[in-house]
């Protein structure tokens, strides 16, 4: 059985109910309506970021589901930072602006697999950088003043004494 | 943009502004055509300035954009260091990596344990001095409760004990006894991201639910890494106590004591911070070879045959046990259990209590070590080179350690404290039959020991199958005068690694969740990581064979042949001197 969605700009997308259950979010929506004919509007995300995120979900429509115990689900999640798959990796090779949009169309979807992928890649982009560098690369402003960044920097110290 | 529009004429300004205007005003969709169209009519050097001014249009801070929940699930993936650098990027990125949550989780994965992603462990720090804080505070409670006094706890926390370097606040509930509960912090809900992390302390004290001081996690997690980076590198500053008149050989430390006893035969305690001999206790008649001490009473075992108890503060002799026929080697206490080892060849376990005593039999020469588990098992490890496991609610020997070819002179478990309820690990052990002695070779009472080992597997074996986490499955760690330490597989009785480093003979040794110290008759301190078996540091110093050795999270204390006591101290403030150029402190006390 397939459903339809339609982005915020009105595109419409017709995928298998299995692959889109990876959403949460649709599931429930699913299971609450039952069958029906009718297109389901996803306001929140444009055409370009669904169909990135359906290509996701097509491909990980055979994974296991993740855990539901919150707590368990956390603490493997953290252990897990570093082995991401080469597709995924391939996958979040883009453009900063569409990472972030995947990352809140997952977030709102529910997609927590996907979430993670997005904040692994960018925890995986800040870590091993220095401070400049991490500025750099986020095109971010440093508005401490000279007496606070010194400060700053003594507090942290330690931890790059290895 | 607006000073270089004002560099032309009143007309072309007029026609770019409208340009820009349209464009500002347009649908998405249009826009996207006009653009198209633009680049459609833009010539090269037009698309390289524009590829060049999009890149950093392009870039974004998502932190700071992302809703916060998102930004701390990204740091949650970050370690210390990283998280440090990004606190210095901007105002917002330091508040998020800053966050008391976050650190908390940082903090839960590195200390007192192997974080098992980066390998990294960090120590708890002072355990027992804070669980006698909170013993205090107990006391104190019931009392003021009593006298309808309303202190806040808040007072409490902030009433300096002694200056010592730590939070007592925020690790009030992981410095339970024993027990150091790796795994019940782990089970406590993890806090959630807003909420600034409950502190453990708050939950401890739920039934007073004040409001209290507590040091950030951030400050705890920095301070054990200066700790742990000092142990790594081999930074320290050492001491040497003067005071025994022939070889050291046998001692124990807390937070606050030290008590040593050897060949003078006296015993000696001295306080720790100051490295002044308190007192000097006299009794034995001879070499005092082994000593325990808890908050009440100091045992001691020497080879006159006897055991005595002492009050150590005031230095007087309570009692004094005898039952071996020959020189008592070794002894390990809890609240009710003394077990002893003796160049008799036989382990004596008495208990307090009842006022009994039973001698396990089994060894063919001097036992030189017995270490009490769960205040029901004994290791035992001997001159005739075995190491044997006792079950003292049956008083038999339920498995033999083979592998060292010298003699066994010390036996410990680690980790020291694991996951494991009393249940759990007697049906762990008791699920390999293969290693069972009553086949390989006669324990004393071998027909009452058939009859328990029957009662006690097959049930248990039923129950349960497995402990939850093999990273807390305990392991006999073993040192002999073979020059190896050995660690052993409980269940199999095999002999899993051998660390090899000493030259001579193995004497000592010492072991918590994060590392394993050994002194030898080659005059070297060695402090090894408990999982490789490689050896991290040789440290020399002692002119003598190193006979005992201990371990706390800050500091190891060894006694030797050289009538010397060493304390190696790797805490932050002290340790600023490398190991090369250490320098000693000389602290003569002339007690007589």
């Amino acid at each position: 059985m397939s459903v339809i969605l339609v982005s915020a700009d009105n595109e419409q997308f017709t995928i298998e109910r299995a692959v889109i259950e990876r959403s949460v979010l649709i599931k429930n929506m699913l299971e609450d309506i039952g069958e029906s004919e009718h297109p389901i509007p996803i306001p929140n995300v444009n055409g370009k970021i669904l169909k990135k995120v359906i290509e996701y979900c097509e491909q990980h429509k055979n994974d296991p589901l993740p855990e539901i115990d919150e707590n368990q689900d956390e603490y493997t999640r953290v252990r897990t930072s570093e082995d991401i798959s080469d597709w995924d990796k391939k996958y979040m090779d883009v453009e900063q602006d569409t990472i972030f949009d995947v990352i809140l169309a997952a977030n709102y979807l529910d997609i927590r697999p996907l979430l993670d992928l997005g904040c692994k890649t960018i925890a995986n982009m800040i870590k091993g950088k220095t401070t400049e560098e991490i500025r750099e690369l986020f095109g971010i402003v440093n508005d401490f003043t000279p007496e606070e960044e010194e400060q700053i920097r003594k507090e942290c110290e330690w931890a790059e004494e290895r | 943009m607006i000073q270089e529009l004002q560099q032309y004429s009143t007309e072309e300004q007029s026609q770019i502004q409208q340009v820009w205007g349209l464009f500002s005003a347009a649908r998405p969709q249009l826009r996207r055509l006009m653009l198209g169209g633009m680049l459609y009519h833009s010539c090269l050097p037009q698309l390289s300035f524009l590829s060049q001014e999009l890149d950093p249009l392009l870039r974004i801070d998502f932190l700071a954009s992302l809703p916060t929940e998102i930004s701390f699930k990204i740091l949650r993936h970050l370690d210390a260091q990283s998280l440090c650098r990004a606190a210095q990027v901007s105002t917002i990125w330091r508040r998020l990596a800053d966050d008391d949550a976050v650190w908390r989780r940082i903090c839960e994965q590195h200390i007192d344990r192997k974080c098992t992603k980066c390998g990294w462990g960090l120590p708890l720090l002072d355990r027992s001095k804070r669980r006698r804080c909170k013993e205090d505070r107990v006391v104190q409670e019931q009392a003021e409760r009593l006298r309808g006094g309303m202190r806040t706890r808040c007072q409490e926390m902030l009433r300096d004990h002694d200056g010592l370097p730590i939070d007592r606040g925020a690790y009030a509930t992981t410095a339970e006894d024993e027990q150091p509960c790796k795994r019940p912090r782990l089970a406590t809900p993890v806090a959630g991201t807003n909420d600034g992390g409950t502190s453990p302390a708050t939950s401890c004290t739920s039934a007073m639910a004040r409001p209290m001081w507590r040091r950030p996690w951030k400050e705890v997690y920095a301070e054990r890494a200066i700790i742990e980076r000092n142990w790594r590198c081999g930074q320290y500053t050492s001491r040497v106590l003067r005071g025994h008149t022939d070889g050291v050989m046998c001692l124990q430390f807390d937070d606050t004591y030290l008590c040593t006893g050897g060949y003078d035969a006296t015993v000696r305690v001295w306080c720790v911070k100051t490295g002044r001999c308190l007192r000097l206790l006299k009794g034995h008649t001879r070499c005092v070879r082994a000593l325990t001490f808890d908050d009440v009473k100091l045992v001691t075992a020497s080879m006159d045959r006897t055991i005595r108890v002492w009050n150590y503060r005031t230095g007087e002799c309570m009692r004094t046990l005898e039952g071996h026929t020959d020189g008592v080697v070794c002894i390990s206490a809890n609240r009710t259990l003394l077990v002893s080892g003796s160049a008799d060849a036989t382990v004596k376990v008495w208990n307090f209590e009842q006022g009994s005593s039973h001698t396990l039999r089994g060894h063919t020469d001097w036992v030189n070590a017995v270490q009490l588990y769960r205040g029901r098992w004994v290791f035992s490890g001997s001159d005739d080179t075995t190491v044997r496991l006792w079950d003292l609610t049956t008083f038999t020997c339920v498995r033999i350690f083979r592998g060292h070819v010298g003699q066994v002179q010390s036996v410990s478990i680690m980790p020291s404290g694991n996951g494991m309820s009393d249940e759990e690990f007697l049906a762990w052990l008791a699920l390999d039959d293969d290693s069972r002695p009553a086949s390989t070779s006669p324990a004393s009472a071998t027909s009452t020991h058939a009859a328990i080992v029957k009662a006690s597997s097959p049930g248990s074996v039923a129950g349960v199958a497995r402990p939850a986490s093999h990273a807390h499955v305990p392991q006999l760690l073993t040192g002999a005068l073979d020059n190896t330490l050995r660690v052993f597989n409980l269940r199999t009785g095999e002999c899993q690694q051998t660390f090899f480093g000493h030259v001579e003979g193995v004497w000592c040794l010492a072991v918590d969740s994060l590392r394993v110290v050994s002194g030898a008759h080659d005059k070297t301190l060695r402090i090894w990581d408990p999982n490789t078996g490689a050896c991290m540091h040789a440290l020399e110093g002692h002119r003598g064979a190193v006979t005992c050795v201990g371990l706390s999270d800050t500091r190891v204390i060894t006694g030797s042949d050289d009538c010397e006591i060493r304390i190696w101290d790797f805490s932050p403030q002290e340790a600023v001197q490398s190991a090369a150029n250490g320098f000693i402190i000389d602290d003569m006390n002339n007690i007589t």
